[in-house]
């Protein structure tokens, strides 16, 4: 019934659905697990904090966004920030400015920054209509867009969380010259030597997926983190035994994994 | 409005959607021959045209959300940016106009030409000199990027001038090795790490997936609960 050259995808997808369901359980039970800390989402609070003291906005970016395509999930994992980012904004009284591409997130964002703002008992300053601000949904008239706002409004920090393309230097390099604190994420793969090189925090590719899990700190989130972890210990174990069995001769570990 | 309608409701229908797609990229093939596989793929389609669909309503809430956040910058004459605003309303107004006059569909074709003309030589030129500006910054990242002040900055220098001087032509000519050493970084230094960050990727992505359709991650819902 499965698709030839599918199965073992099958296989590791129910193996990994199985065991996120036990450690999640487990953990509920109280079981603990240590995680490394990842930086770039420490820093959120600190970003936030700096914004405050100088007076200034915080500019959010979840990039090329959307809600049907192969980025959904990092649409997913950069709306997760922006909530926390929101509920920080909404505790120390920060304007904070979400730079929209995608018209689908509108909606969503809206409701998020609503919830942050009510969760911090400030329900009546939320301003919605002032923070989300749609711009474009053509990428360089974005661009274009988001340069404008951090050249007249100079954001004191800037959170990228999400799929970014050409434009992910563009923005980079713009708030780096107004001196804004750079927080960014993102898992396409070309730009992250961008954010690199030009951002102070960067979360590399399964960093910004596990965001919404490493700031709720809810045990359920703990659970899938522990099982992705594990994921990656059994990718690099597979990785080695390929590589040596390679190196002899056989392919048997990349015929096994195409079934 | 209930609990159950404002929390249950959505994670069911998110829940039974997501586990129909995930079942068609599972059983059918690119050649459904199978009654069940050709049935699975009909729901898929229709599944995702829904999708498509109701992504399309909301370019209404961009429309509204620009217009009340650009109108209130020219009401307010906000310093810096009203002019701006007054600008950007005045020209999406023209090219509405414009587009509408000019869309066969609707049976009009008055003002195809002027359309045409204005995605070509305004939007596409204004697009295009966005895109070159990028050549500026890649410069000055570089600049930063390059400065041999610890031991990863100074690999980071070494690999960069390596992957440089072999596209430049005198190098190409006068020491060709220098294309093998980058060629060699590129197709084993480069492409193991970029494989390690791509598995990881892609692990985070099935399990904020899982989380999802178990009702575990609410933020698409809008809502951190």
């Amino acid at each position: 019934m499965i698709v030839s050259g599918r199965f073992m995808e099958f296989v590791a997808l129910i193996l990994i659905w199985v065991l996120a369901m036990i450690a999640i359980d487990k953990i509920k039970k109280g079981w603990t697990v240590s995680f490394r800390r990842i930086a770039g989402l420490d820093a959120l609070e600190e970003a936030v904090g700096r914004a405050a003291e100088m007076g200034r906005p915080v500019h959010f970016t979840s990039g090329l966004n959307s809600l049907t395509g192969t980025w959904a999930p990092l649409t997913v994992a950069g709306l997760a920030v922006f909530g926390e980012v929101a509920r920080l904004c909404a505790r120390y009284r920060v304007p904070v400015i979400y730079s929209v591409y995608g018209t689908q997130v509108i909606p969503i964002a809206h409701e998020l920054y609503k919830q942050a703002f009510l969760a911090e008992g400030r329900p009546e300053e939320a301003k919605p209509e002032e923070a989300i601000r749609y711009l474009s949904s053509s990428q360089f008239a974005y661009a274009a867009a988001v340069q404008g706002i951090a050249e007249r409004e100079r954001p004191a920090a800037n959170i990228m969380v999400g799929p970014f393309y050409a434009e992910s230097l563009i923005f980079a390099e713009t708030f780096y010259r107004v001196g804004a604190i750079q927080v960014a994420g993102t898992a396409r793969l070309y730009q992250i030597p961008f954010f690199a090189i030009v951002c102070d925090y960067v979360l590399i590719g399964e960093e910004c997926y596990a965001a919404g899990a490493y700031l709720t700190k809810d045990p359920a989130h703990t659970g899938s983190l522990f099982v992705q972890d594990l994921g990656k210990m059994v990718a690099i174990v597979l990785g080695v035994i390929g590589a040596l069995l390679t190196t002899a001769g056989t392919k048997a570990i990349v015929e096994f994994l195409k079934l | 409005m209930s609990l159950a309608y404002r929390r249950h409701l959505p994670i069911i229908i998110t829940f039974i959607m997501g586990i129909i797609m995930i079942l068609q990229y599972f059983i059918v093939p690119k050649q459904p021959v199978e009654p069940y596989q050709i049935t699975m793929q009909k729901v898929g389609e229709t599944l995702t045209n829904w999708a498509n669909l109701l992504a399309a309503f909301t370019i209404g809430f961009g429309m509204v959300n620009i217009a009340l956040i650009h109108s209130r910058h020219v009401s307010r004459k906000t310093p810096g940016q009203w002019y701006y605003s007054a600008w950007l309303l005045f020209v999406a107004v023209i090219m509405v106009i414009v587009g509408i006059g000019g869309e066969p569909a609707l049976g009009i074709n008055v003002s195809k030409y002027q359309y045409d003309w204005m995605t070509t030589y305004v939007f596409a030129a204004l697009s295009g000199t966005m895109y070159s500006s990028l050549a500026f910054y890649i410069t000055s990242a570089c600049y930063r990027a390059f400065r041999a002040r610890t031991i990863e900055a100074t690999a980071l220098l070494i690999v960069g001038f390596i992957t440089l001087m072999s596209r430049t032509p005198a190098f190409q000519a006068y020491l060709p090795q220098v294309i093998e050493v980058a060629d060699w970084i590129n197709k084993y230094i480069v492409k193991s790490s970029f494989r390690g960050i791509l598995i990881g990727g892609a692990l985070g992505a099935i399990l904020l997936g899982i989380r999802t359709l178990m009702g575990m991650e609410t933020g698409y819902l809008g809502r951190r609960d």
